[in-house]
């Protein structure tokens, strides 16, 4: 390398070596929140337009998607109840 | 080295090198998915495409961390030269499998919806402003972006074509890519996560990163100003002792607010070169004479040390200096000659055994 690409990578990794914890730091101390997790992680992800469809491809498995759906679902209470909104939630349709 | 187009000069170093790449990363793959389905059982486990998505994209990036590792190693130390003979294979590699996560994430996050999966990555979320909500897939699509370019450009067609310092420019950008990367990681799956061994893995590896750069270019730059010669009065400089210099091998000279010159030493002759190679710009310096020629420790790439020239059929050239041994004192001119310039070696005599 040239005495100029020798002066130009020293002060790339130096501006990195100072820029890069401090990017992560950040990001750690303002996301990891319920809110993030939601955002981001396998619980939901922000991206997915239909979020039925995105929850039925989500890595949660099959029987906390039920237990989740059963949660908020309007006749929530019972095994079946909870059963019949998971299903729909997850896209597996279908009556009782 | 080669003066036709052919895809890949395959010999047994590089298929060596690419048998055990191909071998590292699939038994990468195979090992975190099986950790996955043995450590994450129901009902915090990963649905199979969402683990072969974690698979790829941390395997992607693990790699871009050797990429990145191997330039300072083999400045620290020597023996990590065979790595940087075929980093670009590793380079495209690791390209290759950043686009099969992308592919996967995109297929499996945005292709059952109604909208154009490019479209629905790039405009489901537009949160820009949040750091807990950041759209960290674009920084990850920018990335990639990158990657492409390099992989792409990659070929010594390109290198050729572009000019040496247009390629290396431009493939300097990998440590833009590998910022967004990190970023992308950062505001993207670390969110999602309760452990904190993740983030620290990562912070790991940023630290050894820049650590091994760092330390690489102060290394250089105290070489560069460590350089101590004596000027005479007709404008050579005495840079050394021929005794220095081993048999074949040569003496980087560093002058001030100049590139290095690679001296070397051969059969009771000196000849001074650029130290840079017209390839990638490696340190002629740390070669050696092989078959008469001066040879890059990087690639391999040859010079007749008398004229700089890489011997017929090749067309490389590179700067050569005049030199004069008086005593067993190494005498150079630090003004470069056009590059390809026949320069009479210095002779000495050699000490009788």
């Amino acid at each position: 390398m040239t005495r100029g690409q020798r002066r130009a990578h020293r002060r790339i990794w130096v501006a990195l070596a100072v820029m890069l914890p401090v990017g992560i730091a950040a990001g750690l101390l303002a996301g990891p929140t319920d809110e993030g997790r939601r955002a981001h992680g396998r619980e939901a992800s922000a991206s997915i337009h239909d979020s039925e469809t995105r929850r039925a491809r989500e890595a949660v498995s099959a029987d906390e998607h039920r237990a989740d759906a059963a949660e908020h679902a309007p006749n929530a209470g019972g095994a079946d109840a909870g059963t019949v909104a998971g299903d729909a939630a997850t896209g597996a349709g279908g009556a009782p | 080295m080669s003066v036709s187009y052919t895809s890949v000069g395959w010999n047994r170093h590089k298929r060596l090198y690419d048998a055990v790449l191909a071998g590292a990363v699939g038994a990468y793959l195979v090992v975190f998915y099986a950790a996955g389905k043995l450590f994450f059982r129901p009902p915090g486990s990963f649905a199979d495409p969402v683990l072969l998505i974690r698979a790829l994209g941390t395997c992607a990036l693990v790699m871009l961390h050797v990429v990145l590792w191997i330039g300072p190693l083999c400045r620290l130390d020597r023996r990590f030269l065979p790595l940087l003979y075929n980093r670009r294979h590793l380079g495209v590699c690791t390209f290759l499998v950043g686009l099969s996560h992308a592919a996967l994430v995109l297929g499996f996050y945005h292709g059952f919806g109604n909208v154009n999966p490019f479209l629905s990555l790039l405009t489901a979320n537009t949160a820009y402003g949040s750091l807990s909500r950041f759209p960290f897939e674009a920084l990850g699509l920018a990335a990639l972006l990158i990657l492409f370019l390099m992989a792409a450009t990659s070929h010594d067609f390109w290198l050729a074509n572009l000019s040496p310092r247009v390629w290396k420019g431009l493939h300097m950008l990998v440590y833009a890519a590998y910022a967004l990367l990190v970023m992308h990681v950062v505001l993207g799956a670390l969110q999602a996560e309760r452990s904190p061994v993740p983030a620290a893995i990562l912070a790991a590896g940023v630290m050894v990163t820049a650590g091994l750069h760092v330390a690489a270019g102060t290394r250089e730059a105290r070489t560069d100003a460590g350089c101590q010669t004596q000027s005479c009065s007709d404008g050579f400089v005495d840079v050394g002792s021929v005794d220095e210099i081993p048999e074949n091998r040569a003496k980087a000279v560093c002058l001030p607010g100049r590139d290095r010159i690679a001296v070397y030493r051969y059969g009771g002759k000196v000849s001074a070169l650029s130290n840079v190679c017209a390839h990638q710009g490696g340190p002629l310096s740390e070669g050696k004479i092989v078959g008469g020629c001066v040879t890059c420790p990087w690639h391999g790439y040859q010079y007749l040390p008398g004229s700089g020239r890489s011997p017929p059929p090749f067309a490389e050239k590179i700067a050569t200096y005049r030199v004069r041994v008086e005593g067993r004192r190494i005498l150079l001119n630090p003004e470069p000659l056009p590059a390809g310039t026949e320069v009479e070696p210095a002779a000495f005599e050699e000490p009788r055994a």
